[in-house]
C-alpha cells in the first residue's frame, strides 16, 4: 500500500492523458475525415491535409476527454468504463477538464490558422454538440440520446471535405446523414447484450426504459433511411459505380442483419449472437463505405 | 513518505516532461512546414 500523504501532488501517467482521449473511437473519426477529404474534387496540400487531421483527431481527443471528465460518477458504475484514469482515481478531475478544454481550443485555433475558418467552425460546433448536447443535455435524460448524439459523430467527413474545400456540398452533407442515422442500430445493437451494464448505471439507454420489442423495432426503422443515405450518392451522380455497386451489396447485408435482430426475440440465457454480428459489421459497414468512396474518385 | 514512493513519483514527472518535449518538438517542426506550404501557396496563387 502507498504510503504518499494526501497532500503531496501525484501527477497523472501520459498513458492516462492518452486514454481519456479513447483512442479507438479517435481511429473512426479520423478514418471518416480523411475519406471526406480524400472524396472531395480538389487536391489537399500533403501537410495541411495532415494538420487538418490532426485537428479532427485531437477536437475528437478533447471531445472525449470532457465527456470523461464529466461523466466520471457514470463510468465509476459500469464494468465497462470503471477501470478508466477518472473512476480509477489516477487522475484528478480538475487535470481532466483543463486537458479536455485546453485541447479542443487548441485543435479549433490550429484548424483555423493552418486549414480555414469553415472546417474550423464545424470542428466547434461538433467539439460543442458531443459536449454540451449530448453528454451534458442528452444522455442522462432521454432514451433518444444517441440519435442526437450520433449528429456529433457524423461531423468528421463533413469537416474533411470542408477542410480541402473551404465549403460544404451535398456529397459530405450525405456522408453526413449516413453517420448520423448509422448511429441508433449499431449502439442500440451493442446496448441489447450490454443492457445490464446500462441499467446499473441509470443510463436510459432504449432497452432500459422502452424495452427489447421498441429497441428491436427502431433498429431495424433507422436502418431504412440510413440505406437511402449510403445509396443515394449513386443515383445522384456524386459517386461512380465502384462506390455505388459497395454500397449496396454492404447496405443489402446491413439491412439483413437488422431485419433478422428487428424480428426476434430474446430466449432465457440468450447469447445475442444476431446483435453481436450486427454490432460487428456495423464498424466494418461503415470503414467499407467510406473506403469504396475515396476508391471511387481516384480510380 | 518512503524513498520508493519518491522515486515513482519522479518516474512519472520524468516520463510526462519527456512526452511534453516530444510533443513540444514534434509542434515546431509542423508549423514549420506548414509555414513552408503557405508560403508556396502564397507563391502560386
Amino acid at each position: 500500500m502507498s504510503s504518499i500523504p494526501s497532500s503531496v501532488f501525484v501527477p497523472a501517467d501520459w498513458r492516462d492523458f492518452l486514454a481519456l482521449t479513447k483512442p479507438r473511437v479517435m481511429t473512426l473519426v479520423v478514418f471518416t475525415g480523411l475519406c471526406g477529404m480524400l472524396a472531395a474534387p480538389v487536391g489537399v496540400d500533403p501537410v495541411i491535409g495532415f494538420t487538418a487531421i490532426l485537428c479532427i483527431a485531437l477536437g475528437a481527443g478533447a471531445a472525449g476527454a470532457l465527456n470523461q471528465w464529466y461523466e466520471a460518477d457514470l463510468d465509476a458504475l459500469m464494468k465497462r468504463t470503471a477501470k478508466r484514469p477518472l473512476p480509477a482515481g489516477r487522475m484528478s478531475r480538475e487535470s481532466a477538464l483543463h486537458f479536455g478544454v485546453g485541447l479542443a481550443c487548441f485543435s479549433v485555433i490550429l484548424m483555423g490558422l493552418a486549414v480555414n475558418y469553415v472546417a474550423a467552425g464545424i470542428l466547434t460546433v461538433s467539439i460543442l454538440f458531443y459536449v454540451l448536447v449530448y453528454t451534458v443535455w442528452l444522455k442522462r435524460r432521454t432514451p433518444q440520446n444517441i440519435v442526437i448524439g450520433g449528429a456529433a459523430g457524423a461531423f468528421p467527413p463533413l469537416i474533411g471535405w470542408a477542410a480541402a474545400t473551404g465549403q460544404v456540398a451535398l456529397l459530405p452533407l450525405l456522408l453526413f446523414s449516413l453517420v448520423f442515422l448509422w448511429t441508433p442500430p449499431h449502439f442500440w445493437a451493442l446496448a441489447l447484450f450490454v443492457k445490464t451494464d446500462y441499467a446499473n448505471a441509470g443510463v436510459p439507454m432504449l432497452p432500459v426504459v422502452a424495452g427489447e420489442r421498441v429497441t428491436r423495432a427502431q433498429i431495424g426503422l433507422y436502418t431504412i433511411p440510413m440505406a437511402i443515405a449510403a445509396v443515394a450518392p449513386w443515383p445522384l451522380g456524386l459517386t461512380g459505380a465502384i462506390y455505388g455497386i459497395i454500397a449496396s451489396a454492404g447496405t443489402a447485408l446491413f439491412a439483413a442483419y437488422a431485419a433478422i435482430v428487428a424480428f426476434r426475440h430474446t430466449q432465457p440465457d440468450d447469447a445475442m449472437k444476431p446483435e453481436k454480428r450486427l454490432f460487428k459489421y456495423s464498424i466494418l459497414y461503415l470503414f467499407l463505405l467510406f473506403g469504396a468512396l475515396v476508391v471511387d474518385r481516384w480510380a | 513518505m518512503t524513498p520508493d514512493d519518491s522515486n515513482r513519483i519522479r518516474a512519472k514527472q520524468r516520463a510526462r516532461a519527456t512526452a511534453m518535449a516530444l510533443l513540444l518538438g514534434f509542434l515546431v517542426v509542423l508549423i514549420f512546414f506548414i509555414t513552408l506550404s503557405k508560403i508556396r501557396a502564397g507563391m502560386h496563387g
